[in-house]
């Protein structure tokens, strides 16, 4: 091994580590008994008394079920109403003139950039008013907020990658503006959709502010986590948190692909 | 049925691409546009599609007017340079798409769509993806989808442009053919003179916006209208001397191609480079340390040699344009 | 000059376009009015905003900064670093690319709950670790630097994936050959990496760093689950403001002063986008 060799692995080592100490200790706490972990001056690092009664106790004496799925269908929701408005706009976007595209562009990447919690709080009374405050559609209507964009930038460049001649093939084929859209650039964009619709799901299962302001009384899952730790009930958040997390694994997985900087860095790159 | 186009003009911004397009075509020709790369030979075929608007100028077809009517409203058939296979479809329902957009009965989509792969030799390939197939076969799909639904012409930007030298030497044979046997009008996009020469009843040449020379093939090679299209013609472009070298008008530039001169006595030429060409060599010369030419020959010849060429048959030029 | 064909593909983007010009734009906009808006009197007046003075609006603002740009320090040097490995081969990358950016799909919440089981007074891994190094445990929500540092930490773990990746293609973006030609021309690997790195690294570094400046600004859910309101971040103050329902009036003054600040991001992010 030379020097460089040697260097790289030190680095990997220390990284690795600062990356998965925090899982670690989540897990530790979840499947040890509390008497070495959360109840001990200075708690062990090693699993001293594997037990299951954590995550049992959490999910059976704890409100879980309905949290989970208030949060299921927001999350499905906010999908469902980013790829309806992200394809139409992801298309004419890719379409339309550097002129005309541009200002709608900087439109959605202001919108990405609007602090939450600030435009949260007129929504609320608005909300409230509109009898959507504490309601699953409401809430949803909200987070679309945070990911019409990130759908709108991947769906735009989907479309962009389909070359103008299908298009006008489709047409001379005879088929109408919306018939070409329906039988041949939707298929050729399933995967861009599909992609779309996971990140904006995603976004949605993890959302915290819009949530603990626009659905407090009956909350999703996250904020019912937040509200465990205030109440001091660590073990049912631990127990909450880590099922929590594994669709989040899961579609991280699948969406390997699209996790990549110039996705993310979204229309600053245009 | 006849195609008139009429003035058509179109910019991209100010750019002006086509700058008063006026022609009529006839029916059952194979009508080839030829020009170099950028000259507005798709956007010229666009226009006639519908896909774009020209800013000025009509579209006659059979004498009714097709200017303002969408693509799909026009029964016409183009196919495009990358051949826009639907990627998500099979051969088959590539094929069969524009009939399906007609609600044709599905017994007779199946039977149309049988005629045509037989006609070009795809029928083994109907259920495989249209991305897992050969060139040439996407070729030949992209046509077969052109002809299944019996539009009133066919429209096709550069369709062999993507095929080896090899291919497309027989897809070439294939599409004279297919154009036969279907009798209808092709308009036929091309920057290869070549192809344009050996497959048009009758090649536009494109430039500036406007077609320099509309004719058949061996007109425009044995009297090209100017002397762009005496350069853009033919393997070598012409060749070109001031007049007075054969005893001309030294006003007016006499042009010549290579087979038209005899290499033995007469103007001086110096050997510059030499090129194999199938069968001929030829070689390139300057006369008078002045002028390019090109001439035929039979023996090897070393650079700096000098050759002496007769010309046995010309054109007279004036200002650039043919003059007789 | 306005084509027919432009004109049906503007059609398609109205539908995101009224949304959210009626779900982000008019309520921003509502906010900034609201906010010089006093109930009392039924008139504008800066009545609110002096109210709000008594909340220590401008130690929020502070706080936020201090906390934004100590992240975003930690997360570069982090991100430097994991992206300065990822761009060499070597046994283990797709592992170790998997552990540097996992985090980035951990939840916040639940970010949250793991550095609170690390930093806890009483319990606390991290006090595990100092006594492991023989030394006293520390309450680590004692003073307000400490304070800093746990958010610090907690929020770089989460976000630092994010600048990986961007920094990460954009090493990808120089090419090989410059490096061979510094190796051939006597430069060693900290010296390529001075002078070739980071000079064709610094628009990436730029981007993200604003990208991450906005999302610092914003952070919410981090700072109330480990730290609370004190110290107030712009945001956990408008919240504070909002949910305890001293004057909603008020509320919407800290908001408003949060918009402005992300204002200037959102303009740094034009210019930038503008001069690409
Ligand atoms: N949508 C467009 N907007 C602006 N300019 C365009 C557009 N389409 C074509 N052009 C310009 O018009 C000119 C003609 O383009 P066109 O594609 O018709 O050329 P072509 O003769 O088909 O060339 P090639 O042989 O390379 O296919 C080019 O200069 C091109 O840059
Ligand atoms: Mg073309």
């Amino acid at each position: 091994m030379n020097t460089r060799q040697i260097l790289i692995y030190i680095g990997v080592i220390i990284f690795s580590i600062y990356f998965l100490f925090p899982l670690y200790i989540l897990i530790l706490v979840a499947f040890n008994s509390p008497k070495y972990t959360i109840f001990s001056l200075y708690p062990s690092l090693l699993l001293q008394a594997p037990t299951l009664s954590n995550l049992i106790i959490g999910l059976t004496q704890y409100n879980f079920v309905e949290p989970f799925l208030r949060s299921l269908g927001t999350a499905t929701l906010v999908g469902v109403l980013s790829i309806a408005l992200g394809i139409p706009a992801g298309l004419g976007l890719s379409r339309l003139s550097y002129k005309i595209a541009y200002p709608i562009t900087l439109l959605l990447l202001i919108t990405n950039m609007m602090p939450s919690i600030s435009i949260a709080v007129p929504i609320a009374a608005e909300f409230i008013r509109a009898h959507l405050f504490n309601t699953i559609p409401g809430l949803a209507l909200a987070q679309t907020l945070i990911t019409l964009p990130l759908a709108t930038f991947i769906l735009e460049g989907t479309f962009s990658a389909i070359p103008l001649e299908i298009e006008y093939q489709a047409r001379l084929d005879g088929a109408s503006v919306f018939q070409a859209l329906w039988r041949i650039l939707i298929p050729m964009a399933a995967p861009g959709i599909v992609a779309a619709f996971l990140i904006s799901w995603m976004f949605s299962w993890d959302e915290f502010t819009f949530a603990v302001i626009l659905m407090p009384i009956t909350p999703t899952l996250p904020v019912e986590i937040y509200y465990n730790i205030t109440r001091g009930d660590m073990l049912a958040a631990v127990a909450f948190s880590l099922i929590f997390t594994i669709p989040v694994v899961v579609i991280t997985l699948l969406l390997q692909k699209y996790l990549r900087g110039e996705y993310l860095a979204g229309g600053i790159k245009r | 049925m006849t195609i008139q186009l009429i003035d058509i003009t179109k910019s991209y911004g100010n750019h002006v691409v086509l700058n008063g397009i006026t022609q009529e075509i006839e029916d059952g020709e194979f009508f080839v546009i030829l020009g170099p790369s950028g000259e507005g030979k798709s956007t010229l075929l666009k226009v006639i599609a519908g896909i774009e608007r020209p800013d000025k100028g009509k579209i006659i077809v059979n004498g009714k007017d097709m200017t303002n009517l969408p693509p799909e409203k026009r029964n016409i058939a183009m196919v495009f340079q990358n051949y826009a296979l639907y990627p998500n479809m099979s051969v088959y329902d590539n094929i069969a798409f524009p009939l399906k957009m007609r609600k044709m009965k599905k017994e007779e989509i199946k039977e149309r769509v049988m005629r045509v792969a037989k006609l070009l030799g795809i029928q083994d390939i109907l259920d495989k993806n249209v991305l897992k197939i050969s060139g040439g076969q996407q070729q030949r799909v992209a046509i077969a989808r052109a002809l299944v639904r019996d539009p009133v012409f066919f429209l096709l930007d550069e369709p062999l442009s993507n095929l080896d030298a090899r291919t497309r030497f027989v897809a070439r044979g294939e599409l004279k053919r297919i154009q036969k046997e279907v009798g209808k009008t092709f308009i036929y996009v091309t920057h290869d003179q070549k192809e344009a020469m050996s497959l048009a009843t009758r090649i536009a040449v494109l430039h500036k916006g406007k077609f320099e020379q509309v004719g058949k093939p061996l007109d425009l090679y044995e009297y090209p209208k100017t002397k762009w299209v005496a350069q853009f013609i033919g393997d070598f472009p012409m060749n070109f001397l001031p007049g007075n070298y054969i005893g001309e008008d030294p006003n007016v530039e006499v042009g010549f191609r290579p087979e038209w001169t005899e290499l033995g006595s007469g103007i001086k030429a110096v050997v510059d480079s030499m090129e194999a060409f199938g069968e001929s060599l030829y070689l390139f010369c300057t006369v008078d340390e002045k002028f390019k030419v090109i001439l035929p020959s039979k023996e090897w010849h070393d650079v700096g040699d000098v050759v002496k060429f007769e010309i046995k048959k010309y054109r007279k030029y004036k200002d650039g344009v043919l003059s007789e | 000059m306005v084509n027919k064909r432009d004109l049906s593909y503007f059609l398609l983007a109205l539908p995101a376009i009224v949304y959210v010009g009626y779900f982000a734009f008019y309520p921003a906009f509502k906010v900034i009015i609201l906010s010089f808006w006093d109930p009392a009197t039924s008139s504008f007046s800066l009545v609110n905003y002096k109210s709000l003075s008594y909340f220590n609006p401008g130690g929020a603002a502070i706080n936020t900064i201090i906390i934004s740009l100590g992240a975003l320090f930690v997360q570069l040097l982090i991100a430097l670093g994991v992206a300065s490995i990822l761009a060499n081969e070597f046994r283990g990358k797709r592992a170790f690319s998997v552990i540097t950016t996992y985090s980035l799909g951990i939840a916040t919440v639940v970010s949250a709950i793991a550095f609170s089981l690390i930093f806890q007074p009483v319990g606390g891994y991290a006090n595990t670790l100092l006594h492991l190094l023989g030394s006293k445990g520390i309450d680590w929500y004692s003073n307000y630097y400490l304070k800093v540092f746990v958010v610090d930490i907690a929020d770089s773990w989460k976000n630092t994936p994010m600048m990986i990746l961007i920094l990460l293609s954009g090493m990808m973006s120089i090419p090989q050959e410059i490096y061979y030609a510094a190796a051939i021309d006597g430069a060693n690997m900290l010296n390529r990496f001075i002078h070739i790195t980071l000079p064709n690294l610094l628009p990436f570094i730029a981007i993200a760093l604003i990208i991450r400046g906005v999302s610092e600004f914003n952070i919410f859910a981090l700072p109330l689950i480990l730290i609370g309101f004190h110290p107030p971040l712009l945001t956990t103050l408008v919240y504070e403001l909002y949910s305890t329902g001293a004057s909603v009036y008020l509320s919407y003054a800290a908001a408003t002063i949060l918009i402005g600040f992300i204002s200037i991001f959102i303009l740094l992010n034009i210019l930038i986008g503008r001069r690409r």
